[in-house]
């Protein structure tokens, strides 16, 4: 199951569909002073067009990491990463990015509404379009009524809906997110798991999520790239048959989820115990 | 320990009483009281005639200095040297400290030495910077950098490093750079830092500058008051001494008004919740 050097795990990539994005050999070390420290191995997958993908692994496999190279924040030590079959060498305009920590990628000092309307401000929108825009996404959100408000006066669930906005209003082709829904409670999680499926469908995205959460992998995804190893390689590529849309209860009762649920985190468990096997050995 | 905390909580104590208009009449209510306690303590000879001055006498001198130019001269050799300073201090230490703060391994390598350095009293440069200037308006500018920079350039430098992270991260996701990136995220982020290292910077000036005529006889306030006190006029001194509180006073009220106005987002100045 896990990937020899040279060729991708079966299914990770896909020549024959529309490609947005490409993983190609991509590895990854940490400089410090101790040394190179490597992270990423050799990681291959692609994602196509309108695809809803999925990063799991064992926390601190390098997930983070990965997502940082792949929109563009650090440069891959070997390999490339492509988004419509350019090199990625920064962080490119067709990406928007939702971090975990939702309360540090606001700025305090600017309203709701100008905190979204920002990234397109930088990009020269028209200042009509921005209006507009920014006005749809904020709706789309629900945050309708709270343009005005300064991000310390919502709760953490809405900050981080302001934080969808901001990438909505944004257009981009990739929407990547960074265990997005960590940090709020379970009701809100499943509310903004939602707003995510139908804003998906809507503005037809095509969606990286990182997550260490297997329900919501399974739940949320067209595919699952399952991350193990040190440094991590891609272990696995699993296929989400559930069709476009879910249900938090019928789609969680499904026998095929039940199973595909289990399948996953059985691989993340072994991926886990290689590594501590490793460091004790 | 750290002039910064305290600086910074300073910041925070003083609006965690906003209600501020409300307890106006109470706090000149303490003012009288206070006043009118010295002046019964000097009549009554608590407080010894060769040392103290009634307020009628203080309120006449002070009434009569106001209109003398020599008040405005002191005043304005004082104020000019501690400005020319403050400038300095501001122009020398924002950049500095930006520019140490921005590399992480900089940043802690110098840290410990910059600590070092602010904990020693300033006061300890005036034989030093006078060998080298003399009693004179360059003497007390000297001063007012030498002592006054390091909290701005300390604070700057916190600031700057405080900048890591998921913002800068979500700014260059988002390819906000160049000028609004200074503008919308690196100031902000700057700002209230800044202000802190500028009051604690201006307070600190203000003593140099002032302590500093007076024990080198250079030309201001500092000098008058102590001219008044060896010429014996002990009720012009006092009116001096006045002159000298309202205009530190005045420095402090400017600050807070510029903090409330630029930072009424930052949890500082926020209204108090809960
Ligand atoms: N800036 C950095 N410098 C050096 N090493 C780092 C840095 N960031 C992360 N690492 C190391 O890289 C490895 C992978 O970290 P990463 O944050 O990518 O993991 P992760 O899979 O996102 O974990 P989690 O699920 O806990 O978020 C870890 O061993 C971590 O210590
Ligand atoms: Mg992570």
């Amino acid at each position: 199951m896990t990937s020899i050097k040279g060729d991708a795990v079966a299914g990770a990539t896909r020549p024959s569909l529309d490609t947005v994005m490409a993983a190609d050999h991509v590895a990854f070390s940490y400089s410090s002073a101790a040394g190179a420290h490597p992270v990423l191995g050799d990681i291959s997958f692609t994602i196509a067009r309108g695809e809803f993908v999925s990063l799991v692994g064992p926390s601190g496999i390098g997930k983070t990491t990965l997502l940082r190279v792949l929109s563009g924040l650090m440069q891959p030590t070997a390999g490339e990463v492509r988004l419509d079959g350019e090199r990625v060498t920064e962080p490119p305009r067709q990406l928007a990015l939702v971090l975990q920590d939702y309360s540090r990628s606001l700025l305090p000092w600017m309203s709701i509404e100008r905190n979204v309307a920002l990234p397109l401000r930088s990009a020269k929108v028209a200042r009509t379009e921005v209006r507009s825009r920014t006005a749809a996404a904020l709706d789309a959100v629900g945050l309708a009524g709270d343009s005005e408000k300064y991000p310390w006066q919502l709760s953490g669930g809405m900050q981080q809906r302001v934080a969808i906005a901001r990438a909505l209003a944004y257009q981009p082709e990739v929407l990547v997110m960074d265990e997005p829904f960590a940090s709020v409670d379970a009701q809100t999680r499943f509310d903004l798991e939602d707003l995510v499926l139908r804003l998906r469908r809507e503005f037809g995205m095509t969606v990286l999520l990182v997550t260490h959460d297997i329900d919501e992998a399974v739940y949320l995804s067209d595919r699952i790239v399952v991350l193990a190893g040190k440094p991590a390689q891609v272990a696995d590529c699993l296929d989400v048959p559930l069709g476009p849309i879910r249900d938090q209860i019928a789609t969680k009762a499904l026998p095929e989820y039940a199973a595909l649920r289990g399948r996953v985190l059985s691989e993340i468990r072994a991926a886990s115990a290689a590594r501590t096997d490793k460091k004790v050995g | 320990m750290s002039v910064t905390v305290q600086a910074l909580r300073g910041v925070r104590t003083r609006t965690a009483g906003a209600g501020r208009c409300s307890n106006l009449a109470p706090q000149l209510a303490l003012v009288v009281l206070l006043l009118a306690s010295w002046d019964l303590l000097v009549r009554t000879g608590v407080l010894p005639a060769s040392g103290a001055v009634r307020l009628s006498g203080i309120a006449g001198a002070l009434g009569d200095v106001v209109f003398t130019a020599a008040l405005w001269t002191a005043v304005g050799d004082s104020l000019t040297s501690w400005l020319v300073g403050l400038a300095v201090c501001v122009l020398v230490g924002v950049p500095l400290g930006a520019l140490l703060g921005w590399r992480d391994g900089v940043y802690r390598s110098v840290r410990l030495v910059l600590e070092f350095v602010r904990a020693t009293p300033p006061v300890v440069l005036i034989p030093f910077v006078l060998l080298f200037f003399g009693p004179s308006q360059e003497m007390k500018i000297f001063l007012v950098v030498l002592g006054g920079v390091w909290p701005i350039l300390i604070q700057s430098m916190y600031g700057v490093h405080d900048l890591e992270g998921t913002l800068v991260h979500t700014a260059r996701a988002y390819r906000i750079r160049g000028p609004r990136f200074f503008a919308s995220v690196l100031m902000p982020t700057v700002l209230p830092y800044l202000l802190t290292g500028a009051r604690v910077s201006a307070v600190l000036g203000l003593l140099l500058t002032i302590g500093s005529e007076m024990v080198t006889s250079a030309p201001g306030l500092g000098r008058a008051i102590f001219d008044a006190q060896t010429s014996n006029d002990l009720a012009g001194m006092y009116a001096l001494v006045v002159v000298a509180g309202v205009i530190g006073l005045l420095v402090n009220t400017v600050f807070t008004v510029i903090e409330r106005k630029v930072l009424s987002w930052h949890p500082s100045q926020r209204p108090v919740t809960s």
